[in-house]
């Protein structure tokens, strides 16, 4: 086995397989879903939108779209918990997407942190295999998904001692954690009383989505988790165990 | 202690014993990384001493501190110099981490790739005793799964540290190769 690791989507990507081609390959896909949706990179497709979109539509790569759509998808199924919009007076109702293009029906900050990397990792290893490779492991800043027969173990780490917690077997499905910054900071709503949510899913955009979700402490995330087939788990604020939902 | 069907607690116990959870990974070393960035290229080696007034010149544009010296090796393919390969180190918090920047004859990036990876958090990330244990540790190229990798989730380190370096190797770029 092979690992590589590249500095892409604000965070350090690992990638191991059997061959260094289709690691090549794997990256190239993180790469292009860095450019096109890196949220401080205003010429990145979700830069252009967030600067555009609200007075002409923009197009989109047909990934950029994806992500969106799915966004849009996870904000009505949990009624807002997830919101890839981050302005204060609007939400994810003003994103208007048609075919290949966007628009912003009023002026809006879109953010796609939540759900990028996983989305990412998903299409290195679709790069992967077409590539060819047999089995292999991508992780993006602890998003990460195996695929192929092998069964690869991934320890989860409590956020802020870094000292292993859990020990997850993966085995053709992802694995996502969303944690409390080190310093305090986070990107969603703060939670006192937890350290960290983990999901496992089939897909690690699933995963990552799913653990916004979690964090956002809505009634409907059992019920999400349920319908697709994941199971989390919490790391609560005095570093002891808790159920997921 | 097994929960539910699908993950492992790791008993306090077990923790307790983990030594200042220190995780150091070897990805590449520098010829690996050499014959990755520059396919068929040979290399000169370029490395030279920062003078102090050289090292405040890159600080002061970049923003971070320079080594006192800097890692570099001409690329050259067919006669002609195909880019720059440097080598740097930076320190976080609770990482140390060595990494390397391809750079084209034009001086653009090509790529970047990370050779060393180290952390702990007992403090030693900037004792040089610390560091110099891992000297010589081979890339882990017949790594058995399962064994000498460690895949981890928890907490999700920024790479802003490498952006600042490629930023601070850009202006030591300018400085001393731009027109050598």
């Amino acid at each position: 086995m092979i690992r590589r690791c590249r500095p892409l989507l604000g965070t350090y990507v690992e990638i191991t397989s059997e061959d260094i081609a289709t690691i090549d390959r794997g990256f190239e896909a993180v790469a292009r879903v860095h450019a096109l949706m890196s949220a401080h990179d205003a010429h990145s497709e979700i830069g252009r939108l967030n600067r555009e979109g609200h007075w002409k539509p923009v197009h989109l790569h047909e990934w950029t779209c994806e992500v969106l759509l799915r966004s849009l998808d996870w904000s009505r199924r949990s009624h807002g918990a997830f919101d890839v919009v981050r302005s204060a007076d609007t939400d994810w109702r003003v994103v208007r997407i048609d075919g290949d293009l966007a628009t912003l029906a009023a002026p809006a900050r879109i953010d796609l942190g939540g759900i990028a990397k996983g989305f990412a990792v998903d299409r290195a290893v679709d790069a992967m295999v077409l590539a060819g490779a047999r089995h292999g492991f991508v992780n993006a800043g602890g998003d990460c998904r195996a695929f192929g027969d092998p069964i690869w173990p991934v320890i989860v780490v409590e956020p802020t001692t870094r000292a292993p917690f859990a020990e997850i077997q993966l085995c053709n499905n992802a694995l996502a954690t969303s944690a409390v910054h080190p310093d305090g900071r986070t990107n969603q709503l703060d939670r006192s009383d937890l350290l960290s949510v983990t999901v496992r899913a089939d897909t690690a955009c699933d995963a990552d989505a799913l653990t916004k979700v979690m964090w956002s402490g809505t009634s409907l995330a059992a019920g999400l988790l349920a319908d697709c087939g994941a199971t989390a788990f919490a790391i609560r604020a005095d570093g002891k165990f808790a159920k997921a939902a | 202690m097994r929960h539910s069907d699908w993950f492992t607690l790791i008993p306090a116990a077990i923790v307790a014993t983990v030594p200042a959870n220190a995780h150091a990974t070897v990805y590449m070393s520098v010829q690996q990384a050499q014959q990755a960035m520059f396919p068929g290229a040979t290399f000169a080696d370029r490395s030279a001493n920062l003078t102090d007034p050289q090292r405040k010149a890159i600080a002061k544009a970049s923003g971070t501190s320079a080594p006192k010296n800097q890692r570099v090796w001409e690329a050259r393919v067919n006669e002609s110099r195909a880019g720059w390969l440097m080598i740097d180190r930076v320190i976080g918090k609770h990482e140390y981490i060595t990494y390397a920047v391809a750079l084209l004859a034009d001086g653009t990036v090509a790529s970047v790739e990370i050779l060393e990876y180290r952390e702990t958090y007992g403090g030693e990330v900037r004792n040089a005793n610390w560091r110099r244990q891992f000297v010589g540790k081979k890339a882990g190229q017949d790594m058995k799964l399962g064994r000498d990798i460690k895949n981890i989730s928890g907490a999700t380190l920024s790479s802003r540290n490498i952006t600042d370096g490629v930023r601070r190797l850009l202006v030591t770029y300018d400085l001393l190769l731009a027109h050598a």
